[in-house]
């Protein structure tokens, strides 16, 4: 594990407000690339924390024109500038202007990781005990929620190349179709086979 | 008096198999233990001539279940599956892909309700087995009576009832598929706490999600859809239908199963043009035929035969 690794790691799992928590915090505060790293780590750990979202919102352009009104709305009450912050934070529009306007025009599905992410804990999910809120967690969600600049990708209907399938003619979007009918045939079915399907699907890409 | 306890003894077990079967009751033991256990351990996945290393590592804990495969070589891909989401992850393509997870799907293996219809189609079997990773085993093997369908034999850890190796084996009896462990070790509280470790991602992954909605979101399926012919004991168990997340296009999928083997139908309008015939991956058969437009695809883990009668089964009648 690398020195940026243990120090997302020590935020993440061991954060107690003391001294050496708030110099870890600092330090992260000043690096981005630090920032981002932790966002992926807590994207996963929701995963694994069952905290996603059941349904992910690819229509942002609601929320952008939200933070247009918000924004440009100067009679705008402190109480309900934390009201929308709180469902969405101010960065998204400040990282998304430059891209919404063309968004909205073409109405291109996109998302980005940040959405699921904010969608996410507004989630009704149970709180864990990690998700105990202390005076330093505010600060935690900021930077957090400032990673969003690398994170906006377009919403794809296409898996990775996966699995070869033996078709005469090898097209990518066939073998991508018959990849997705797998992992939904997996899924669906009760398969008498043991392991041997998870390890199909953990097997895409095995034989490019 | 000897003479009738022998009788009483011949009459019970000439019908004790319609009360128990003791490969069945391995079979429901092992797949308990695979749901219900912390286990962690690495195995080898055989498949086409290609060999394959894993690692896994399956938690139960008040949350419920969750796993985590990761292969050990060739390109890194990782799947992290728990009771709501199925989440696959390729670090040298930098791509995250979160798709719905089927409570169901951690039973590596189902057991069905109705064994006698089971014992129409299939010869069980119980046996002494070697030892595999180390640990004494007991061998489940599940023959089928027809060409329809394929063969599975299951190394069972004759204790704690773990599976170590399953082999599955196609109707000229060659094994198509394989997974063996090399090591499996059950875990306890304070070991499985230790274990979950999140993957390492950085800011060059990008999220692709390709299934919209979650299960509950799936609509009714199109009942203008007939299948004609059907390999002697499969029924369709579920029909539904989705829609692909960035596109107004649905899908169709109708399982199928006769208990134990399964395959799927997938129905969807024809947007490019599609080869039609068959295709494979490992044991995985698949056929697709094109029918008024739409692309039907079935495919599954039986013969390339059951697969093939199944697509070419299927009409549409207009509502």
């Amino acid at each position: 594990m690398t020195e940026q690794q243990d120090k997302i790691s020590f935020l993440l799992d061991e954060f107690s407000g003391d001294e050496q928590s708030r110099a870890v915090l600092d330090e992260i505060e000043g690096d981005v690339n630090l920032q981002y790293n932790m966002r992926r780590y807590q994207m996963i750990g929701q995963v694994m924390r069952h905290e996603l979202p059941r349904h992910v919102n690819i229509d942002f352009t609601a929320d952008v024109m939200a933070h247009i009104n918000q924004i440009e709305n100067p009679a705008m009450t402190d109480n309900s500038r934390v009201d929308i912050a709180n469902r969405q934070s101010i960065w998204t529009w400040a990282v998304m202007k430059p891209f919404a306007g063309m968004a909205i025009a073409v109405s291109v599905a996109m998302i980005s990781i940040t959405l699921w992410q904010s969608s996410s804990v507004n989630s009704n999910s149970e709180p864990t005990s990690d998700q105990i809120v202390s005076i330093d967690q505010q600060k935690i969600d900021r930077l957090v929620s400032q990673s969003v600049q690398a994170n906006a990708v377009v919403v794809s209907s296409s898996l990775h190349n996966g699995m070869r399938w033996k078709i005469d003619n090898n097209a990518p979007a066939l073998q991508q179709k018959l990849n997705a009918y797998l992992v939904n045939h997996t899924e669906y079915s009760n398969s008498m086979q043991g392991l041997i399907p998870q390890a199909r699907v953990a097997g895409f890409d095995a034989q490019n | 008096m000897f003479r009738h306890l022998f009788l009483l003894f011949i009459l019970l077990t000439s019908i004790a198999p319609a009360f128990a079967n003791p490969a069945i009751e391995w079979i429901e033991k092992m797949s308990d233990s695979m749901r219900n256990l912390s286990y962690s351990g690495n195995f080898v996945y055989l498949h086409r001539n290609q060999l394959e290393s894993m690692s896994i590592l399956h938690i139960k804990d008040d949350f419920g279940e969750t796993e985590r495969l990761l292969s050990l070589n060739g390109e890194a891909r990782e799947v992290i599956r728990d009771n709501k989401n199925l989440t696959c992850i390729w670090p040298d393509s930098r791509k995250v892909v979160v798709d719905n997870s089927r409570q169901n799907t951690f039973s590596p293996l189902f057991v069905p309700d109705d064994i006698t219809k089971i014992s129409k189609y299939y010869d069980m079997s119980l046996s002494d087995g070697d030892r595999v990773a180390g640990q004494k085993t007991i061998i489940v093997e599940i023959k089928p009576k027809d060409q329809f369908r394929y063969g599975l034999k299951l190394w069972i850890n004759s204790g704690n009832g773990l599976l170590l190796k399953s082999n599955l084996i196609d109707e000229q009896h060659k094994i198509v598929e394989q997974v063996m462990f090399t090591n499996l070790e059950v875990l306890d509280q304070k070991e499985q706490k230790l274990r979950i470790t999140m993957p390492q991602l950085d800011d060059s992954f990008s999220l692709v999600r390709y299934h919209s909605g979650d299960a509950s979101g799936n609509l009714e399926a199109d009942r203008s859809w007939r299948f004609t012919r059907l390999p002697a004991g499969f029924w369709q168990k579920s029909a539904l239908k989705r829609r692909v997340a960035d596109t107004q296009r649905f899908i169709q999928q109708m399982v199928y199963t006769d208990g134990l083997a399964s395959l799927s139908v997938f129905i969807e309008k024809q947007t490019v043009q599609t080869p039609q015939g068959e295709t494979s991956m490992g044991a995985v058969n698949g056929f697709i035929r094109i029918l008024d437009n739409y692309s039907v695809t079935a495919i599954g883990e039986v013969p390339a035969v059951t697969v093939r009668l199944i697509a070419e089964s299927v009409s549409r009648q207009e509502p």
